[in-house]
């Protein structure tokens, strides 16, 4: 059977509906292809939203890797400028802690290639308010969009985490109506990530403890662990800012002293 | 409180934040600084707390002030109309902020704190009030640590930070405790603010809020006039924020020609209009260097073009000029200037120099952006601002009968 019509029988598509589809554009399981495609995708829904506002933009993904594509989030800025929201459903293993710094390294992990001003970028759009994520433990078979009511970004199936994949973009009101109580039913059975959770994080960067250490690692190179805590306070936060410079891959040690990256250095830079 | 002893109260405030921030590493200041400077905005918060009859009244007008001497904005929901409910208020006011601060130290703003911090569990829309958590710092007395409200906001909610608590009692006899705790925490949502600004890509931005031109009625103008333009995706970031400079620096001229009626005094020629705007643009340094003259486009001659986005310049000595008609007059001629010169973004600027018997309306009705759709159909329109300057203005005393 061909991945198309296999992926089709896993959302348990009725045929009936295959004449509704009109395919928009489509990618074989090639980065290249994937991006013009996504390209086509972010390019339709700005078109659109510069004429209307965008009730629908729904992502049921294993990794959210959506968001770190920066044109992606300008289309979910849009959106939220224009009175809606977009609701990305992810997979997150249940063993993992819900806080900053462990959600920071998960996508550090699922999304390798991306720079740490994209990953930043992708928790300010959660801590503003500009889309709203919603985690389960539990991994959809098959990843899919939904935009505007018309549109569908569908992915072949694949195994998780891969990056690459077959993917179609669709335009059909019939299978957008058929496929939304599955989202809202995955949804349902998710957990919407606090915005504060990803707020905290971003604004534990700027504090003036994480700052001034990121200062005198730079003037240094690197320090001793043992002089690099205090240096992030006396509270009960240095551990959480730590963590987080850490997370992000601003700071790293080995063994027994603390060094700055080059991101890190990049960080500090824009102040410069 | 007497204005002399609001005076003192206040310079004590700013004298404390400012010791504490001297005994920081200096590094941290010129950061600070760094981030201040560049981000070149005043950052707006809204600042939520006891009403008009709650004695603390006095203190948040304070704090008010001492946010606006660092520089921020602070906007009270008592400042805001439109909305029925005092909830409804502030999710109206945190539309327009960055960043928002509770002082839960009445019954009334202690129920609102519980309101915005509460996280919804069901699917959220932009105006739940899940997404101003995120925006949110609630500072409380410590006083109430035992009580309800702190011990909802703590346990439940997870809104209790290290900054959060404050002597009541010292606060109501003026003590810069909390104000010094707030400007921290303001300091470093700015840090932040600025650090998010850098993170998208292109050098200006559209988004990036305007600083103050020094005219109240054309900054809430181009305010309006951003948003606005933040809807028109298909233009160029880089044009947008071109464009709105030029019409930030056009809008203030049209309102120091209402401030002061010799600017434009008698009838003059466009070609004296056009030198004496590119004269008070040239005296404006971050629009100078790109500020250009007469290019040739389109086969006719424009008048004046910064980074390319065209200003048409007209005058009108024998009627008065309306908005609807200046657009219906001119902007064909406008829109054809622009697309000669590869923009989406022009501007129109009209001298209104006909005789006048009535005094000027405010200058916000004469800023105004318009979307000219293509004539041969298709998804891209050009927009063209339109900023006319009242001349030949009667002195105010003339108006007296």
């Amino acid at each position: 059977m061909d991945t198309w019509k296999e992926t089709l029988r896993h959302l348990a598509v009725p045929e009936s509906l295959d004449t509704s589809i009109a395919l928009v554009a489509t990618a074989a399981a090639d980065p290249i292809q994937m991006a013009l495609t996504y390209d086509k995708v972010n390019d339709t829904l700005l078109q659109i939203l510069e004429q209307q506002p965008m009730e629908q933009c729904m992502h049921v993904t294993g990794e959210a890797r959506a968001i770190s594509d920066p044109k992606h989030r300008r289309v979910c800025r849009e959106v939220h400028n224009k009175g809606h929201i977009c609701q990305i459903a992810g997979f997150l293993d249940g063993a993992i802690d819900l806080n900053g710094a462990e959600l920071m390294r998960w996508n550090q992990s699922n999304w390798q290639e991306v720079s740490w001003q994209n990953h930043l970028d992708a928790f300010a759009l959660f801590a503003n308010g500009e889309a709203v994520m919603f985690l389960s433990d539990r991994l959809a078979e098959i990843h899919f969009s939904l935009f505007d009511d018309q549109y569908v970004l569908l992915q072949a199936e694949h195994e998780h985490p891969k990056s690459t994949k077959q993917v179609w973009f669709l335009q059909s009101a019939e299978l957008n109506q058929y496929l939304q109580p599955t989202v809202e039913k995955l949804m349902e059975a998710s957990k919407p990530v606090d915005p504060r959770l990803f707020s905290d994080f971003n604004l534990s960067l700027s504090t003036d403890e994480a700052l001034c250490a990121l200062y005198e690692l730079a003037e240094k190179g690197e320090i001793p662990k043992s002089d690099f805590l205090p240096l992030l306070g006396e509270s009960g936060d240095r551990s959480l800012i730590d963590s987080n410079l850490r997370a992000i891959k601003f700071i790293n040690s080995d063994g027994t002293r603390v060094r700055i990256t080059s991101e890190g250095q990049e960080y500090l830079s824009l102040f410069s | 409180v007497t204005t002399a002893e609001r005076d003192n109260i206040l310079a004590d405030w700013e004298r404390s934040f400012q010791q504490l921030t001297a005994s920081l590493p200096s590094v941290l200041s010129s950061l600070r600084l760094t981030a201040r400077q560049r981000l070149n905005r005043r950052i707006p918060i809204w600042l939520g707390g006891p009403g008009k009859t709650d004695p603390l009244y006095e203190q948040r007008l304070l704090l008010r002030d001492l946010l606006r001497k660092f520089e921020f904005d602070p906007i009270l929901s008592e400042d805001f109309d439109g909305a029925t409910s005092g909830l409804d208020l502030a999710i109206d006011a945190l539309n327009y902020t960055d960043f928002a601060i509770i002082l839960a130290a009445s019954v009334g703003a202690s129920a609102e704190a519980i309101d915005l911090s509460r996280p919804r569990r069901d699917v959220p829309k932009p105006e739940q009030t899940t997404f101003v958590r995120g925006k949110l710092d609630v500072f409380i007395p410590d006083e109430y640590s035992n009580g309800y409200v702190y011990r909802v906001l703590r346990d439940e909610y997870n809104m209790i930070g290290k900054f959060s608590g404050f002597s009541l009692s010292n606060f109501q006899q003026f003590h810069s405790e909390l104000p010094c705790k707030i400007l921290q925490r303001a300091e470093q949502r700015r840090t932040s603010l600025y650090t998010d600004s850098q993170l998208h890509a292109g050098s200006p931005t559209a988004t990036t809020k305007l600083a103050s031109c020094g005219s109240a009625q054309v900054d809430a103008q181009l305010g309006v006039i951003q948003n606005r333009l933040m809807q028109a995706v298909s233009v160029n970031e880089e044009e947008k924020k071109y464009w709105l400079d030029i019409m930030q620096a056009l809008g203030k001229l049209a309102s120091d020609c209402l401030g002061d009626a010799s600017l434009f005094k008698s009838q003059i020629s466009e070609k004296e209009f056009q030198q004496k705007v590119k004269q008070f643009l040239q005296r404006n340094p971050a629009i100078a260097p790109a500020l250009e003259e007469h290019p040739d486009i389109a086969g006719g001659e424009t008048d004046l073009s910064y980074h390319k986005i065209r200003i048409e310049l007209k005058v009108e000595n024998d009627k008065a000029v309306l908005p609807e008609s200046a657009v219906e007059q001119y902007s064909q001629q406008t829109a054809q200037y622009t697309t000669g010169s590869d923009r989406r973004m022009g501007i129109l600027c009209i001298l209104d120099g006909s005789g006048k018997d009535l005094a000027p309306g405010s200058v916000r009705n004469d800023i105004l952006i318009e979307e000219v759709p293509p004539p041969q159909g298709g998804h891209y329109p050009l927009f063209l601002g339109v900023v006319i300057t009242r001349g030949n203005l009667k002195r105010p005393s003339e108006h007296s009968k």
